[in-house]
């Protein structure tokens, strides 16, 4: 340990463009994972990783680890409202396509602070459900910078909804069917766009009426679909996966159990925060909860990295450690399904952006 | 305390008199009071724990469950639970209301806690604002057995009572005006004292009186009893103090309630703490042990939760802070319905991360718990003599994965996962 510690203050003291993690376990997401592995980060780039005799380039910081820690990409969160204090709706109509999410985030809110040791590093800030079409889901990146350095991406999908939440007295749509027909009619439009869509709906008669309104054509990825267990095979065929709302200690065992029929049903699940609903340090605790219920701990990590960085389209950026990906690389003390562990370093384009405080 | 072993005693000897004893053999035993134990066998005789560890003999006749690849641990221990009590029935707000009151034995949430390992929880009155009521230990088995009823008075300070505790002198004045009701409570132990003493007094002169032939004034008049003083009175005793429960959120409302504890010689214990780990030296030093929690909190919660962090817990139990953590299951943190209990080990598990060890973790939901809660001499540990209310995992607890297969109730198998092995 102790070497570990010199490393990291050598690390932060002088942050070089070439950087070396070597001593754990990779957890690369692309393929097995690699006991006592070695990355090497260059030009906030992974340049190459294999296992303990790849040599370190001459001039490289070394970090060095334990062999018990683990180092995986940095999770992503593929539907937050993170530092954005629920500014993320222009409710006086139900289809504003020109909001953009991104532009009610600031780094300096509290909510980003405590979200930048949670080992998670992409951030899709998405419009509320309060919209019909809410507007344009962009992504940032927890690299502690200011909003225009944090900013990755301002517009990767599009958003829209179909729960109570869409439904208003003082305007359209005020029923469920009015709102499955104004979708319907929108996304007719809109078929043409290599754009994903993300639909907000978690009851079963939401879910049904999104994939009603979608028809064929349309990217749909589901947020919410917490009651999608009775539907897996309608969402299988029709949609590009589930982002599936945060568990919590109020769920019923039939929705704790949701993500694992899911993924056994060959569905793309991804666990997302809808945060501040619970924050980034809880998004790991939704795929440990639903490990406890049933789902496979290969496919909850999946659910934390691969699949969420494809329905954002950043799969070949983001979500797994391979060569020529971006080096976000969060170093775990031990299996990030067993809360227990926690973060250790945080590596966000290559420069480290966190460490754990020893006490 | 006596009453409660007693209570006990009863309960658990009722159970499981006629049946043979049981012998789980080659288990991973986290004992919690001492070392975790490899290869132990666990024998169970008349709903106790009649021995564990590697040597014990298994007795002819005996029930054998082998629990090779398994771990057992003590059933655990909720020390502020939701569960039994209908949401919006916990509201209380007098001394003299009493939790048991509002139990409904035969909801089902029992049931799911159980299937997660926890065997026994404290319920009491929520956060009503002042003074709010008394709370009970009740153990999950069918019967829902009260182990300890009326057995902590549960007091809020600067919370709860329509969220008028955001500034600083609201949250003085809510400290006042518990000082004012304990002061009360203590004049009117004083004034009962002295009308004993009076009596006492009144009788021997009496006699006096009487001998000599002359006219007897009347009895000095008996103080009108007072159901929430006398409660209030129970918590000032000095030879057996009733523990009082004091729920505080903020820095300086934690320090009223030290304050308030060393004023009138309380046996406090600190509910939540959200912001203990600004004032974890000086709870410290008043020794005085705190049930932590909630650890989950969704949404942006209230202003008690504005600084919440899962971090608190591990700040308190740096700072030497006796701890246990509670599931709480607080609306004002997100918290809706009565599940929170089925995550108490996670709740553990998660402050963990944040640098409490795991035997502390453990520690902080069955034999801290139980000391807490004043039931240690029969529960919160895996050793001989105390009850048999212990959980078998299939793994090391707060491992990914890791599942209860069993929970066991005074030497009773009170839920067993399905295909779960250990057979007989």
């Amino acid at each position: 340990m102790s070497v570990l510690v010199l490393l990291l203050a050598a690390a932060s003291q002088a942050p070089g463009d070439l950087t070396v993690i070597r001593g754990g376990r990779l957890v690369t997401l692309a393929g097995p994972d690699i006991e006592k592995g070695t990355l090497i980060l260059e030009g906030g780039k992974i340049r190459k990783l294999g296992g303990p005799d790849l040599a370190a380039p001459t001039g490289a910081e070394v970090i060095e680890l334990p062999a018990s820690s683990r180092v995986l990409p940095g999770f992503v969160d593929a539907h937050s409202h993170l530092g954005s204090s629920y500014e993320v709706e222009e409710s006086t109509e139900s289809i504003t396509t020109e909001v953009k999410a991104v532009e009610a985030f600031t780094s300096r809110h509290r909510e980003v602070r405590e979200a930048l040791g949670s080992g998670v590093t992409t951030v899709a800030l998405a419009p509320g459900s309060g919209n019909l079409i809410g507007g344009w889901i962009g992504v940032v990146k927890l690299n502690g910078a200011r909003y225009d350095r944090a900013l990755y991406r301002d517009s990767v999908a599009l958003k829209g909804s179909l729960t109570e939440d869409a439904l208003r007295r003082d305007r359209e749509p005020t029923s469920r069917a009015g709102a499955t027909r104004m979708l319907r009619d929108f996304l007719d439009g809109w078929k043409r766009s290599s754009h994903p869509f993300f639909v907000a709906a978690s009851t079963a008669s939401e879910i049904h009426a999104a994939l009603e309104a979608a028809g064929e054509g349309v990217r749909v990825v589901l947020v919410g679909g917490r009651e999608g267990g009775s539907l897996a095979e309608e969402i299988r065929l029709r949609t590009r996966g589930v982002a599936f709302g945060p568990l919590t200690v109020n769920d019923r065992r039939s929705i704790l159990e949701t993500p694992g029929r899911l993924a056994r049903a060959g569905i793309p699940v991804a666990f997302v925060t809808d945060a501040p609903r619970t924050s980034e340090e809880l998004l790991r605790v939704s795929a440990a909860f639903a490990v406890k219920h049933g789902m496979e701990p290969s496919a909850a990590l999946r659910a934390l990295t691969t699949v969420p960085a494809g329905f954002l389209g950043l799969d070949t950026r983001v979500g797994s450690l391979e060569e020529g990906k971006d080096a976000d690389v969060v170093v775990w003390s031990g299996d990030p399904l067993a809360l227990p562990s926690s973060v250790d370093l945080v590596v966000v384009g290559g420069r480290v952006t966190w460490r754990k405080e020893r006490k | 305390m006596r009453v409660l072993a007693l209570l006990c005693l009863a309960a658990s000897s009722q159970e499981a008199a006629s049946s043979p004893p049981t012998a789980y053999r080659s288990a991973r035993v986290h004992t919690v009071s001492g070392a975790v134990l490899e290869n132990a066998t666990l024998l169970v005789e008349k709903g106790r724990i009649a021995g564990v560890g590697p040597d014990v003999g298994i007795p002819a006749g005996a029930e054998v469950v082998d629990l090779a690849g398994r771990t057992v641990i003590p059933g655990l221990i909720d020390a502020a639970s939701s569960i039994l009590v209908p949401p919006g029935e916990r509201a209380g707000g007098a001394a003299d209301f009493d939790i048991l009151d509002a139990l409904d034995r035969y909801r089902r949430d029992p049931e799911e806690a159980l299937e997660e390992g926890v065997t026994t929880v404290y319920v009491g009155p929520s956060s009503a604002g002042g003074v709010g009521g008394l709370g009970a230990v009740v153990r999950l088995d069918p019967e829902r057995t009260v182990l300890a009823s009326r057995c902590a008075l549960k007091v809020t300070l600067g919370g709860g009572g329509g969220g008028e505790t955001s500034s600083a002198d609201q949250r003085y004045e809510a400290y006042r005006q518990l000082r004012q009701a304990f002061q009360a409570a203590k004049q009117y132990v004083e004034a009962l004292e002295k009308h004993a003493k009076d009596l006492a007094e009144h009788e021997q002169k009496k006699k006096q009186l009487e001998a000599e032939k002359k006219p007897v004034p009347d009895a000095p008049a008996k103080p009108k009893t007072d159901p929430r003083n006398e409660v209030l009175a129970r918590a000032l005793d000095p030879k057996r103090p009733l523990p009082v429960r004091i729920e505080a959120h903020f820095g300086d409302s934690i320090l009223h309630a030290l304050r308030l504890a060393e004023e009138f010689k309380l046996r406090a214990v600190l509910e939540c703490a959200t912001e203990g780990a600004r004032v974890a030296a000086e709870v410290a030093r008043a020794g005085m042990p705190v049930v932590a929690g909630p650890v989950f909190r969704y949404g942006p919660g209230t202003v008690e939760y504005l600084e919440h962090s899962i971090a608190t817990p591990a700040a308190l139990a740096r700072a030497g802070v006796p701890l246990a953590i509670g599931s709480f299951g607080d609306e004002r943190a997100g918290h809706t319905g009565t599940g929170a209990t089925r995550f108490l080990a996670e709740s553990a598990a998660l402050a963990a991360s944040r640098g409490l060890t795991r035997e502390q973790a453990l520690s902080a939901i069955t034999l801290q718990a139980a000391r807490l809660l004043g039931i240690d001499r029969t529960h919160g540990s895996i050793e001989k003599g105390k009850v048999a209310d212990f959980v078998v995992l299939t793994g090391e607890p707060f491992e990914a994965g890791t599942r209860v297969e069993r929970t066991v109730l005074g030497g009773k198998t009170a839920f067993l996962r399905k295909g779960g092995e250990g057979g007989r």
